[in-house]
C-alpha cells in the first residue's frame, strides 16, 4: 500500500521537474525573466472616476532554447491595476518571445501540478472507479483532439461532432458502467434525448425569429455559425444528460433485480422520484458553469455605460439558449430514461422466465 | 426565442418534477437572480471576493435549507462545504496569482469593441474576478456532491443505528466514488462545449500547437474544471465525518 504511494510520488516529482525543463521541445523561443524592476506611473482615472494606478515593468531575461540560446534578451511591458488586456510578468516566469516581444506565458508546469493532483484525489478517494474516470476522459480528450486536429475549414461540423458525441457517449457509459444492460439503456436514451432536444430546438427555431449568431463569442471570421452552436449544445450538454440517464438506469435495475415482478407503473413511479432530485441539482451545476463564465463581458459593458438588461438582450442571447435547451435535455430525459430502462429490463424478465 | 424556450423548460419541469420540480425551479431563479445580483455589486465596485463569499453563502443555503429543509444532513453538508471552499480558496487564489489569467484571455482581447470603444481600466482586480469565477463554477457541483454524500450516508444510519464513524466515513466515500465519474465527465463535458468554437477559431488563427497548450484559454478552462473536480473529490470523507459527528451529537443529546 505504502509502495503505491512513493511510485506515485516519484512519477509526479519527475513529470515535474521534466515539463519544467522541457523548453527544448520547443520551436518558439523562451526567455527566462531574471530580473524585473516595477515602477509606478503617474495615476490614471477608471471607468467609475476612481483612481487607477499603472505601473511600467523593465525586465531582463535568457533565452532557454533554439539558436541564440544563453543570450539576454530586454523586454518591457505596461499594465493597469485591472490587468484586463496586459498583465504582470514575475521574476522567474518563463515567457514565449516574438521579436522584441512577448508573445505569451509558458504555463504547461502549472498544468501538470495540477493534474497530478486531480489523478492523485482521484484515485485516492474513487480507487478503482476513479481510475476508471481518469481513463475514460483520456480518451474521450484523445478523440476530440483527432477529430479536431483532422478537421480543416471545409469539413461539416454538425456531421463531426455527431460522430463525437455518439464516441464520448459509448466510451464514457462502457467505461464507468462496464458491459451491462444497464449502459446500453441509458446509452439509448441519451441518444434519443439527443435526438429530441436537437429537433426541439430545430422546430423552434424554424418558427421563430432567426437567433442573431453574431453575438456569439470567439466569431471572428467563422462562417457557419449555426454549424458550430449545434455542436455546442450537443457536446455541452452530454455530460449532464449521461449522468442522469445512469442514475436512473442504475436505480431501476436495482429494483428490477431485487423484486422482478415489479409493475410497469411501480418503477415509473420510482424513476420520477429519483428523476426530480437529481433534475433540480445538475441544471444548478450547468447554471453556476455558465453563468460564472460571463461574469468579465457583463463587468466590461456594465461599467462602460451598457445596462444590464441591454446586455442580456444583445451580448448574451447565444448562451442562454444553449443553457435552456441543455436544461430542456435534462428534463426530459427522466421520462426517456424511465421508459427505455423499463422496457430494457422487463424485456429481459420475461426472456429469463420463458428460458426456465 | 429565449421567451419560448423558457416556457418549454417550465412546463416540462412542472410536468415532470410536479410539486417538487416546481420548488427546483423556484430556487434556480433564486440562484439566478443572486448570481445577477452579485455581478451587479462587482460592477460598481465592491471587492469581488466579498461578494463571492456572499453569494456562495447565500446559493448555499437556497440549495440545502430551502430545497430540502434543514436538518442535520443539509447542516452538515452547509458546513463540509464552507471548509472544503475555504481551504480550496487558498490554492486557487495562489495559482490564479502565479500564472496571471485574470483578464481577458487572447481571444476576447483582440475584440473590435474591447479595443476600440470601451475603457478596460475598471478599478477593479481581475485576478480576483477570476478566482470568483473559479469558485462559483465549482459551487454547483459541490453542493451537490456533499448533499448526496449526507443523505446517503444519514440513511444508512437510520437502518443499522449502531455503525460505527470509521464505517460511516467509509460507506460515505463508497457512495460518493460512485457518483464521482460522471460528475467529472459533466463537468468535463460542459467545458470542452465551451471551448469548441474557440478552438476551431484559435486553429484558423494558426495557432500552433506549443502556445495552444501553454494558451490562457486553455489554462483558465482547465483550472476551473481541474478545481471543481478536486472540491468534489475533497467535499465526500468532508461530508461524512461532519455528519457522523453530528449524529454522534445529536444522540448524546
Amino acid at each position: 500500500m505504502k509502495k503505491k504511494y512513493y511510485i506515485f510520488g516519484i512519477l509526479y516529482l519527475v513529470a515535474i521537474v521534466f515539463i519544467m525543463n522541457d523548453t527544448w521541445l520547443y520551436t518558439t523561443p523562451i526567455a527566462k525573466l531574471t530580473k524585473v524592476e516595477t515602477t509606478r506611473e503617474v495615476e490614471g482615472k477608471s471607468t467609475r472616476g476612481t483612481a487607477e494606478k499603472k505601473y511600467s515593468q523593465k525586465m531582463q531575461g535568457i533565452i532557454l532554447n533554439g539558436e541564440k540560446k544563453g543570450k539576454t534578451v530586454h523586454f518591457s511591458n505596461e499594465y493597469t491595476y485591472t490587468e484586463m488586456l496586459k498583465q504582470k510578468y514575475h521574476k522567474g516566469d518563463k515567457v514565449f518571445v516574438s521579436g522584441s516581444g512577448i508573445k505569451g506565458v509558458k504555463r504547461d508546469t502549472e498544468l501538470v501540478m495540477l493534474l497530478g493532483i486531480l489523478i492523485f484525489v482521484l484515485v485516492e478517494a474513487a480507487g478503482r472507479k476513479g481510475i476508471l474516470t481518469i481513463i475514460t476522459v483520456g480518451i474521450n480528450i484523445m478523440i476530440f483532439a483527432v477529430f479536431f486536429l483532422k478537421a480543416d475549414n471545409t469539413s461539416n461540423v454538425v456531421a463531426i461532432c455527431n460522430k463525437i458525441v455518439i464516441l464520448f457517449a459509448i466510451v464514457t457509459l462502457v467505461g464507468l458502467n462496464g458491459v451491462n444492460k444497464k449502459t446500453w439503456a441509458a446509452l439509448l436514451s441519451t441518444l434519443c434525448v439527443l435526438v429530441l432536444i436537437m429537433g426541439m430546438f430545430d422546430l423552434v427555431i424554424r418558427h421563430v425569429q432567426e437567433l442573431d449568431y453574431s453575438t456569439m463569442e470567439y466569431l471572428g471570421s467563422i462562417d457557419n455559425p449555426d454549424d458550430m452552436f449545434h455542436a455546442e449544445i450537443l457536446l455541452s450538454g452530454l455530460g449532464a444528460i449521461m449522468d442522469v440517464a445512469v442514475a436512473i438506469a442504475a436505480a431501476l435495475g436495482e429494483i428490477v433485480k431485487q423484486k422482478p415482478d415489479v409493475t410497469f407503473l411501480e418503477l415509473f413511479k420510482s424513476g420520477r422520484k429519483i428523476g426530480y432530485d437529481i433534475m433540480g441539482t445538475m441544471i444548478n451545476v450547468l447554471l453556476f458553469v455558465f453563468g460564472s463564465g460571463l461574469i468579465p463581458t457583463f463587468l466590461i459593458r456594465m461599467n462602460n455605460d451598457i445596462r444590464f438588461v441591454t446586455i442580456v438582450k444583445l451580448y448574451i442571447p447565444c448562451e442562454l439558449c444553449r443553457f435552456l435547451v441543455e436544461s430542456i435535455g435534462i428534463v426530459w430525459t427522466i421520462p426517456v430514461s424511465i421508459f427505455i430502462t423499463t422496457i430494457f429490463m422487463k424485456l429481459s424478465v420475461k426472456k429469463r422466465r420463458k428460458s426456465c | 426565442m429565449l421567451g419560448i424556450l423558457g416556457l418549454i423548460l417550465l412546463f416540462s419541469v412542472i410536468i415532470v418534477g410536479g410539486e417538487r420540480g416546481a420548488i427546483s425551479l423556484i430556487a434556480l431563479c433564486g440562484n439566478l437572480l443572486l448570481l445577477s445580483l452579485s455581478i451587479f455589486l462587482m460592477a460598481i465596485g465592491v471587492p469581488s471576493l466579498l461578494v463571492t463569499i456572499g453569494a456562495s453563502g447565500a446559493v448555499s443555503c437556497i440549495t440545502l435549507f430551502y430545497q430540502n429543509g434543514s436538518n442535520i444532513k443539509t447542516w452538515s453538508a452547509f458546513v463540509a462545504v464552507v471548509v472544503t471552499m475555504s481551504v480550496l480558496f487558498v490554492f486557487i487564489y495562489g495559482v490564479v496569482w502565479r500564472t496571471e489569467i485574470g483578464g481577458l484571455n487572447e481571444i476576447q482581447a483582440v475584440g473590435e469593441d474591447v479595443l476600440y470603444y470601451y475603457n478596460v481600466n475598471l478599478g477593479i482586480s481581475m485576478k480576483n474576478v477570476m478566482a470568483s469565477i473559479i469558485i462559483l463554477s465549482t459551487l454547483g457541483a459541490v453542493l451537490d456532491m456533499s448533499l448526496t454524500v449526507t443523505v446517503s450516508v444519514y440513511e444508512v444510519k437510520n437502518h443499522k443505528p449502531d455503525i460505527t464513524i470509521t464505517e460511516m466515513i467509509k460507506s460515505g466515500m463508497h457512495i460518493g466514488s460512485e457518483v464521482i465519474g460522471t460528475t467529472v465527465n459533466t463537468l468535463l463535458f460542459a467545458y470542452l462545449g465551451e471551448s469548441l468554437l474557440l478552438f476551431s477559431y484559435l486553429k484558423m488563427q494558426k495557432y500552433s500547437m506549443e502556445l495552444l497548450l501553454n494558451s490562457k484559454i486553455l489554462f483558465q478552462n482547465c483550472v476551473s474544471m481541474f478545481f471543481g473536480a478536486i472540491a468534489c473529490v475533497l467535499v465526500m470523507p468532508i461530508s461524512a465525518i461532519l455528519l457522523a459527528k453530528m449524529a454522534w451529537l445529536e444522540e448524546l443529546e
